[in-house]
């Protein structure tokens, strides 16, 4: 990393220092002061940036099996990204002391008031809830792990052999990743109402966090792509790729999430339904027509474009809006269920946003500066072909 | 007395002589000129000065009227002539409109890709003056092909001898 870069991510390093702390502070003290409130906005914020994480390490497993140019350029980010993953772990535990203010399950009562429950508590149940968190966490991370052990190794020595091995291993691991994905997406979120389940949900979220993860390196690209190494190697076709990659992701999590929708929808079940009552109930309609227009419209508008797929600079102004969007996504997945009688934003929200980013960021970063920006072997191919 | 001429052509050996011949003749002024090569070769079409094409116009075109008509359809028959009480759900309930909408704007915007593509090529079209030079066969096994469209006989000269100062392997007259 050169000095220019150096100072960047120094800069970079010092607001991220500052949010966690300064985040971290106000959420002790909102969280002494209104407990469930903490435990609720926690939930999405942790959820969000853990989206983030899980998305790179799937960018990764993805890159490694399909190639293509755009996926060497961002590799270094994403690897610093999917790095992330332990600090998630370390965030997970908040979620377990909460969890009765979190999950209608865990309480004490749940039995009391949902009679009906009682066969779910099997799989429904703080042990066993816990243990698949720490699991699919040792699963994600011990692929995170390996696979960067893998690339610096590639690095370092040359030859085939770390790059086929991380293929083998990206190739299983993604296909254990989604199955993981199914279990933990039902827990996570989808346990809030334990009445409700839907079988493509766990698509929805899986294409969420991808959207999440590349926007969010298109945007590291667009921030570095001055700098060295990036400046004489990264062209307009580059942020092109990404640009249709983030296209075709918009247009999939609104195919799916419509999917469920229309299904639902038609059914029109009082099980299933209610999920649906409850997250257009009152403002919770305003955030769905939200997300519709600036998830799904503006984007997919935008991004039909060469003009704004070639223009680093616009394809930065969209990647930002895929990243705002996202967030309000996750709200949209999760608040309801805390308050089905309306949007009801807190303050809390947005400090435990700024204290796991900030911390996020920081692990982020320290990750970043061990390694060569740009894999050294690939570098030959980005220039070449 | 000779037949009148479409243009005249350059054969070439390599993709590289092709592009740096397109390159010049850019650069000498020709603009009505079109190139031949076995397989694509990058940079030939910008420098045959290729810049923008208008499918991508018609596609959005022809997706946006794809919804527009396939919206329409169902809103008129679901709710105008033939309004029908469906599991108690308003009569204009629009997410069972989406599917349909969707498919016909991928079906619209498709068709307007390819058949938008064909018109605007000329296509189909049963006769090209090109190949009625017999080398011209080579243009899809080993030989490029660049062709300046000149009908005037003192810029037909003009235009060989320019062509000829690319050092091709041979420069034909294109008879139309």
């Amino acid at each position: 990393m050169n000095e220019d870069f150096l100072r960047a991510v120094h800069c970079v390093h010092r607001i991220a220092l500052g949010a966690g702390a300064g985040g971290s502070l106000a959420c002790i003290l909102g969280g002494v002061a209104n407990q469930p409130q903490f435990y609720h906005s926690w939930l999405v914020a942790w959820l969000f940036f853990t989206g983030i994480s899980c998305g790179s390490l799937v960018i990764v497993m993805l890159q490694a099996l399909t190639g293509g140019q755009w996926g060497v350029a961002v590799q270094r980010f994403s690897e610093a990204a999917m790095l992330t993953l332990p600090l998630m772990t370390v965030f997970f535990v908040p979620v377990l002391i909460g969890i009765h203010d979190l999950f209608p399950w865990s309480r004490a009562d749940a039995l009391v008031v949902h009679p009906k429950w009682e066969h779910k508590m099997g799989y429904l149940n703080l042990p066993f809830f816990a243990l698949r968190g720490f699991l699919f966490f040792a699963i994600v991370g011990a692929l995170a792990f390996r696979i960067r052990h893998w690339s610096v190794l590639q690095d370092k020595e040359g030859g085939i052999l770390p790059g086929k091995r991380i293929r083998i291993l990206s190739g299983g691991g993604l296909v254990v990743y989604v199955l993981a994905m199914n279990f933990i997406s039902t827990d996570w979120v989808m346990s809030l109402a334990p009445d409700w389940y839907s079988t493509v949900f766990v698509v929805i979220f899986l294409a969420g966090q991808f959207l999440t993860a590349l926007a969010l390196m298109t945007l590291l690209l667009v921030v570095s792509a001055g700098r060295a190494p990036f400046a004489e190697l990264i062209q307009a076709k580059h942020f092109h790729d990404l640009g249709n990659l983030l296209l075709t992701f918009v247009i999939f999590w609104i195919y799916v999430s419509f999917c469920q929708f229309l299904i639902i929808w038609s059914g029109n079940l009082p099980k299933e339904i209610s999920w649906y009552l409850q997250r257009s109930a009152s403002g919770w309609k305003l955030v769905a027509l939200f997300l519709m227009i600036f998830q799904f419209l503006i984007p997919l508008g935008l991004l039909l474009f060469r003009g704004i797929k070639r223009k680093p600079a616009r394809l930065a102004l969209v990647s930002v809006l895929i990243l705002c969007a996202n967030i309000v996504n996750v709200y949209w997945l999760v608040a309801p269920a805390f308050h089905p009688e309306g949007v009801h934003f807190h303050w809390l929200d947005l400090a435990t946003l700024i204290a796991i980013g900030g911390f996020w960021t920081i692990v982020f970063l320290r990750f970043l500066k061990r390694q060569p920006l740009l894999p050294l072997h690939p570098e030959e191919v980005l220039r070449h072909a | 007395m000779k037949s009148k001429l479409y243009g005249v052509m350059a054969e070439f050996a390599q993709p590289e002589e092709l592009l740096q011949a397109a390159r010049s003749a850019y650069a000498e002024g020709y603009r009505k000129m079109d190139a031949y090569s076995p397989f694509p070769i990058e940079g030939v079409a910008e420098a045959i000065g290729f810049k923008k094409t208008r499918v991508p116009m018609l596609v959005l075109i022809g997706g946006v009227s794809g919804a527009f008509l396939a919206y329409g359809m169902q809103y008129y028959s679901a709710v105008k002539d033939y309004a029908l009480n469906v599991g108690g759900r308003p009569l204009h309930s629009w997410p069972s409109f989406v599917p349909i909408t969707f498919e016909m704007t991928i079906l619209c915007a498709a068709f307007a890709a390819v058949f938008g593509m064909l018109v605007m090529n000329g296509l189909p079209r049963p006769y090209h003056p090109v190949f009625n030079v017999p080398e011209f066969k080579l243009a899809s096994q080993t030989r490029f092909f660049l062709c300046i469209k000149v009908t005037d006989p003192k810029v037909v000269e003009q235009a060989k001898a320019f062509l000829n100062s690319l050092k091709p392997i041979a420069v034909h007259e294109v008879e139309l």
